[in-house]
């Protein structure tokens, strides 16, 4: 898996392109999120809209980092999620406690 | 000149693969099991479904039940039975009682970052079965349309 740092105001998007498996972009993404908080970067936004694929230890990195980030008195919220790992989510009954969004520009506003 | 059969066997092996410990086999494995799928009618969605199922069994192999032991092997395994399409994986660890793993989905368990794969085994295959008299044997069902 491959991430991008963006930033909107004060909001840090991080754009993941590939897939989050056990070996393949779970640590990174972990580490990533680790990374920001150290920097104080607590607004961030997940931008999934290129994620492939997702397996069960994706979905353990997701509630991981939702978990860290607030921990850390930070927000963190999804955008772009497939329908297939929203999907994963939702059979999982753990899709409601994630904020998600299709749209960038109101999911930034909704960091405010 | 003998006949020949006008029917495949009940039950064919198409697929049988013993490898080490790693996930980086998976990769090679992906491919061999969409293939298979494709052959037997299963449509893009389901293709996506019965590997997620595969991997997640794979993941627990290697992971959970051989403990990345490079000594250990993994046994994978393709088999079409009648109507059914069986994805077969079984490890060299010590086994355990699927019965004692925690659901998933109760409220105390939601916020968990692991223990979801059997979970989502369940989900998307029409049937799991386990055997663990020698490791952990996994086998995966689904039916298919196509019982040529």
């Amino acid at each position: 898996m491959k991430i991008f740092h963006r930033t909107s105001d004060d909001v840090t998007l991080l754009d993941l392109e590939g897939q989050i498996t056990i070996g393949d972009g779970d640590v990174m993404l972990r580490e990533a999120l680790h990374a920001l908080i150290e920097a104080n970067q607590k607004k961030i936004l997940l931008n999934m809209a290129r994620v492939t694929y997702m397996d069960s230890s994706g979905v353990g990195e997701l509630i991981a980092g939702l978990q860290y980030v607030q921990e850390h008195g930070g927000q963190f919220k999804l955008l772009n999620i497939s329908k297939k790992i929203k999907n994963l989510l939702f059979i999982a009954q753990i899709l409601s406690i994630f904020e998600y969004f299709n749209d960038e520009s109101v999911a930034i506003a909704s960091f405010s | 000149m003998p006949e020949l059969p006008t029917q495949l066997p009940r039950e064919i092996t198409l697929v049988e693969i013993r490898f080490n410990s790693s996930l980086a086999i998976l990769d090679m494995i992906q491919p061999i099991t969409n293939k298979v799928c494709d052959q037997l009618g299963f449509d893009e969605d389901s293709q996506y479904w019965i590997w997620l199922a595969t991997q997640e069994a794979l993941n627990n192999a290697i992971k959970h039940g051989n403990k990345f032991d490079p000594n250990k092997k993994v046994l994978f395994g393709l088999q079409v039975d009648g109507g059914e399409f069986r994805i077969i994986i079984q490890d060299e660890g010590e086994g355990f009682v699927v019965e004692e793993v925690p659901d998933p989905t109760r409220k105390e368990n939601l916020l968990k970052t692991s223990g979801r794969g059997i979970f989502y085994m369940r989900s998307f295959m029409d049937r799991v079965e386990y055997n663990t008299d020698l490791g952990t044997k996994v086998t995966l069902v689904k039916r298919h349309q196509d019982e040529s």
